[in-house]
């Protein structure tokens, strides 16, 4: 017997969502009623769970469904069915004793890194559960009066905007706790400009509109704390105690900075530190910024570069000028430091988004041949000032014209998509991965370490997920070390190429170092 | 030697799969499982139990309801009925045992002692 019913044990912790998600109807609108029948029906649910979560082991839950139950008994005999305040906060306990005890239940079901989910009224909560689920998530679902305790543990927060009216607002209530890290992610079934904005405003790290958005959100891109944008960025002020100023800043959130202090050498420093905006002073003496600006934007390399304005004179017709020279956005001085990171940040996320979409390749959406070449270009920059140093590797699917003459191209597309959603899971965010081209992809990693990075290299042959009825899928890889193999992404990658084809003749699924290889004349 | 049946009636699914695996792997019962009072009468009806269990909330036809309208049919005034209930009032218990029930059980209850309480229960109409 013990068998079949711990079955229905774990099928009853696997549906405990369901049963919250149902109270959790129940207790908004008894709210939106303000009692009457609503109180009487969620009376009914916190009897029901009374009684049946210790059958299931789930007592402690069901003493505590029991607590709401007398709770809300009492309301309905004293005062007339008005809902008592304090129910709302037994449902969030409710809610951890039945993850905890659940936990018991069905070993695993608790660890992961906690998402916690705060529907809408009538929200769809399933389909976002199973994203979570999927991508490694322990899920619980909150209700906005809940959130706020819950929100310490979590590591991603998913708030549909109308939860409870106002998802924004409790985005930003969330932003406001101290210690709370987690990533705010806003759901809208329809996102208009103005949703936009007021998620920005809100302090959410991004706006959804589908389920299946967050599989990007949460994959492709880790989404964590520790994953503030860090860009390039290039400033010209010539106000030296301003500059000092612009300069601590924005190195204290991690940007690199290159500043300048007159508008000579402006060009030269576009091409060398391919900067991802341009701050410029209004006031420069000789040229004022505007002028600057439309320089600057009739290069065609330059037209896209997001150029924001730093100036004391901040009048209506000022900003005006500053968006007919081309600049995107204006920031007065003085300035506060989080206004300056804010602008600055929402147009590097912005321009690398709209980079993404044109570097993409398409079968794969790693970055394009192009794309993937200045990408290890500016890591090498970043590596130059850090003084570290960059792997770069070329990685080739081995026997991958078998596969396709095999099992036909689809297939063969597949495989090449499998791997890239590998590279993209098992990547850190700052790493460049993309598509040369046919079967051939490549991988750079940043860091202080060859060796570290050369075994997590490996680790990314050793765990390719892919099986075909031939068997398991394999790839082999070259790669060469910035510094010592060369210092711009085209020699690296001649250099990763000849241990790539190192690796081939050695007998496949291997990776070898140009660094090993016996010196070959230039 | 047909088994006996029991018929169960409660609207949470998972309640009404955790009392048919006690009854039917721990004591040997056939269960039949109606989700409402109104599908209990009409299965009652249909295969005669030995006993009906009965949960007391349930939306449209409650407890007490089901139980005064099996009392009603043909044979259905002697037939052992016990409630499931999760209630902890005294009070309610007690008026719950005064509408002519066998017993009433409390939820959340051992589903592995189940069988024997209904057992019992039986054993004590056959004395």
């Amino acid at each position: 017997v013990s068998s079949p019913l711990d079955t229905l044990k774990q099928e009853f912790a696997a549906r405990r969502a369901e049963r919250l998600s149902e109270l959790r109807a129940l207790l908004e609108r008894a709210e939106q009623q303000d009692g009457g029948e609503g109180v009487r029906e969620l009376r009914a649910a916190f009897h029901k769970l009374a009684g049946s979560a210790g059958i299931f082991g789930f007592p402690r839950s069901g003493e505590i469904a029991r607590e709401g139950e007398q709770i809300l008994e009492r309301a309905v005999d004293e005062n007339g069915s008005r809902l008592p305040g304090a129910i709302a906060a037994v449902v969030g306990r409710l809610v951890r004793s039945l993850d905890e005890e659940a936990g018991v239940l069905v070993p695993g079901l608790a660890e992961g890194p906690i998402a916690l989910l705060i529907p809408g009224p009538g929200g769809r909560v399933d389909a976002f559960e199973r994203e979570l689920t999927a991508a490694g998530f322990a899920t619980r679902i909150a209700t906005c009066a809940e959130a706020p305790s819950l929100c310490p543990g979590a590591s991603t927060i998913l708030i549909d905007v109308d939860a409870s009216g106002d998802g924004y607002a409790l985005c930003r209530r969330l932003s406001e706790i101290p210690n709370a890290s987690a990533t705010r992610i806003l759901y809208s079934d329809g996102p208009s400009a103005f949703d936009l904005v007021k998620a920005h405003e809100s302090r959410a790290d991004r706006l959804i509109h589908r389920a299946s958005d967050l599989r990007t959100v949460l994959r492709g891109r880790r989404l964590t704390a520790s994953d503030r944008i860090a860009g390039r960025i290039l400033s010209v002020e010539d106000d030296s105690a301003c500059g000092r100023a612009i300069e601590a800043v924005l190195k204290s959130a991690g940007h690199s900075v290159r500043m300048l202090s007159t508008p000579e050498g402006l060009l030269e420093q576009l091409s060398a530190f391919r900067p991802e905006l341009l701050l410029l002073d209004c006031d420069l003496p000789k040229v004022h910024g505007f002028e600057l600006a439309r320089v600057v934007r009739c290069d065609a390399r330059h037209e896209s570069i997001p150029i924001v304005f730093v100036s004391s004179r901040a009048e209506q017709v000022d900003r005006r000028k500053a968006a007919r020279a081309g600049g995107d956005d204006f920031v007065p001085k003085p300035f506060a430091p989080e206004e300056l990171l804010e602008v600055v940040e929402t147009h590097l996320r912005r321009n690398r988004a709209l980079r993404r979409k044109l570097d993409a390749d398409p079968l794969t959406d790693l970055l394009n041949r192009s794309a993937s070449v200045s990408a290890v270009d500016d890591l090498i920059q970043t590596a130059a000032e850090r003084r570290s140093g960059v792997l770069v590797a070329i990685l080739d699917l081995d026997h991958f014209k078998r596969v396709n003459d095999e099992f036909g191209h689809p297939t063969g597309d597949r495989v090449l998509r499998e791997l890239a959603a590998h590279l993209q899971e098992s990547l850190r965010a700052c790493d460049v991965a993309g598509r040369l081209g046919g079967e051939e992809m490549v991988v750079a990693m940043e860091g202080a370490s060859r060796d570290e990075l050369l075994i997590r290299l490996d680790e990314l042959r050793s765990t390719v997920p892919i099986e075909l009825p031939s068997g398991k899928v394999t790839f082999s890889a070259g790669c060469a070390w910035y510094p010592d193999d060369g210092a711009q992404a085209g020699v690296l990658l001649k250099r990763a190429d000849g241990a790539l084809y190192a690796a081939k003749t050695g007998g496949r699924n291997r990776v070898v170092a140009a660094w090993t290889l016996p010196e070959t004349p230039a | 030697v047909s088994q006996e049946r029991i018929l169960v009636c409660d609207d949470d699914d998972d309640v009404r799969a955790v009392v048919a695996l006690s009854l039917e792997a721990v004591g040997g019962f056939q269960v039949e499982q109606a989700r409402s009072g109104a599908e209990a009468l009409e299965l009652y009806a249909r295969s005669r139990p030995v006993l009906v269990l009965l949960d007391v909330q349930m939306p449209q036809l409650d407890g007490p309801s089901t139980l005064a309208r099996i009392r009603a049919l043909p044979g259905g005034h002697e037939v052992p009925v016990v409630f499931l209930s999760a209630t902890t009032r005294r009070a309610e218990v007690d008026r719950l045992r005064s509408l002519g029930v066998d017993d009433v059980l409390e939820k959340p209850f051992d589903p592995l002692a189940l069988a024997s309480r209904i057992r019992d229960i039986l054993g004590r109409r056959a004395a």
